[in-house]
């Protein structure tokens, strides 16, 4: 009677771990899919600071959603475009101006 | 009496329980979510190297702009959590960055101003009718056509001098029944190596430049961009191809004294039939001035060109022309009729996946005027 309880138990035992163990892949995978998206989108950023870079290069100015959108990559800044004569530059104005922090001053020497 | 020995299958499908299914798909589940995980993993790494070049690279722009607008060197600076430090290198000015991933330096060409607009498009005319020939383009008005600088071509090196480039008595005649009044210099792949290469950012041509018909393009490898003025006409009688990181112009110089026409009957030389483009009355050397061929009749015929050009003459076609840099057309466009292929097509084709321009504002092309204020130029990024 006893030999059968301890079976009994040693197989509800392992049956509970392999559903956790079930259950933590299941979390895992769930999470992965999240990290997937999350870089899915990052990456999608990053492409677009390339695209807004080279439509500043080819002298196309960008609107300020596709400069707002593109700057979420860097936090705690914002993302403008400035000039020299025909010529576009795409740099960061920084939100907390400190005395290096100031936005750029556009000015031919 | 011996029992019949079970089979292998009935074996397994007796050890199959509930249990035993629950155990293999857990394995199955965590062996794929521990390989995702290294895949998410890698994926992370590259993504965040990208993120940290993107911001360095707009750091650095920043930080150019402050210098360009009356910083002192050497400059230090924060930019967006960056240390930002730049300094001048001979003639390029060089942005160390750190405090981000690994430290990154990124240098660029200090510009003294803006190139002529017209090199940023990939063709351009003077003629609206040429352009409506070519498909459609930008009009650059004759009043800012880009003319090579007298002084610059000057101070440039010849081609005699470089390697590659031969001067030939012959050539014209080879592919001519007039032949030619200017030098003629034929442009080959240098013996021994498979390429050309160039390394002056101007060369000039004293008269008229050849490249020979052949089976295989002429390749050439530039490390640094190259203009190639030529102070006569251009023929361009097989394919050219450029390798390497620089890029190269071939500018077709009418000069200003120049008598341009098109030349009908592809004899190279000024004939009856021959139409005027400029001027009232054919004079100076047979052959013209500032024209370029883009095959002969019977000679080469289709023509593929990774090189840009300024055509200050006329531009004469004998097949199917394919300009992968900017074109740019000062009069107009001639097809040259084979009379043994009458039913040969003779076109330009529009700019496809391989055209390049150059950069508005940011690209430095030797030997042309510039506009506007300082700026700095393309940016080369190296990891250090």
């Amino acid at each position: 009677m006893k030999e059968l309880c301890e079976r009994r138990w040693v197989k509800g035992t392992s049956i509970g771990a392999m559903m956790l163990l079930l259950a933590l892949s299941l979390l895992v995978r769930s999470a992965l899919q999240n990290a997937k998206a999350s870089l899915d989108e990052r990456q999608d950023q990053v492409a677009a600071v390339r695209v807004l870079q080279q439509s500043c290069e080819l002298g196309v100015m960008p609107s300020e959603s596709e400069l707002a959108a593109v700057g979420a990559l860097f936090p705690g800044t914002r993302l403008t475009c400035s000039r020299i004569g025909d010529a576009m530059y795409l740099t960061f104005e920084e939100e907390a101006a400190g005395p290096d922090l100031g936005p750029v001053v556009m000015q031919g020497r | 009496m011996n029992a019949p020995r079970p089979s292998y299958v009935a074996c397994l499908l007796r050890a199959i329980s509930p249990a035993m299914v629950l155990v293999v798909v857990a394995m199955l589940l965590m062996v794929q979510a521990v390989l995702q995980l290294g895949h998410v993993t890698q994926r992370a790494n590259t993504i965040n190297r990208d993120v940290a070049m993107a911001r360095a690279t707009i750091a650095a722009e920043t930080a150019l702009l402050h210098y360009h607008g009356g910083g002192d060197l050497p400059l230090w600076q924060m930019v967006a959590g960056l240390s930002v430090e730049l300094d001048r290198d001979e003639d390029k000015l060089v942005v160390s960055i750190s405090g981000a991933g690994r430290p990154t330096e990124i240098s660029a060409r200090h510009l003294v101003g803006t190139a002529p607009r017209a090199f940023s498009h990939a063709r351009v005319s003077a003629d609206p009718l040429t352009l409506k020939q070519m498909g459609g383009g930008c009009h650059e008005p004759v009043a800012q056509w880009p003319v090579p600088l007298a002084e610059d071509l000057a101070a440039a090196r010849c081609v005699n001098v470089v390697r590659g480039f031969h001067r030939d008595h012959e050539i014209a005649l080879q592919y001519l029944t007039a032949g030619t009044d200017r030098p003629d210099f034929v442009w080959r792949s240098v013996a021994g190596a498979s390429r050309s290469s160039l390394c002056s950012a101007i060369l000039v041509v004293p008269g008229n430049l050849w490249i020979e018909a052949g089976s295989q393009p002429l390749e050439c490898t530039l490390q640094a961009d190259v203009v190639l003025v030529i102070r006569g006409n251009l023929h361009m009688l097989r394919s050219l191809r450029i390798r390497g990181p620089g890029r190269l112009l071939l500018v077709c110089d009418a000069g200003d004294a120049a008598v341009v026409f098109s030349d009908q009957d592809g004899s190279g030389g000024w004939s009856s039939g021959d139409r005027l483009r400029s001027g009232d009355a054919f004079s100076g050397p047979v052959e013209g001035c500032g024209n370029a061929y883009l095959g002969l009749p019977g000679v080469a015929a289709n023509i593929v060109c990774d090189a840009g050009i300024l055509v200050g003459g006329e531009l004469h076609l004998a097949g199917i022309a394919d300009v992968h840099g900017p074109l740019l057309l000062r009069h107009g466009v001639t097809k040259l009729a084979n009379p043994a292929a009458p039913g040969q097509q003779i076109s330009l084709r529009p700019p496809g996946q391989e055209q390049w321009i150059y950069r508005l504002g940011r690209d430095r092309i030797p030997g042309f005027a510039v506009s506007g204020p300082p700026r700095p130029g393309r940016l080369e990024i190296r990891a250090r």
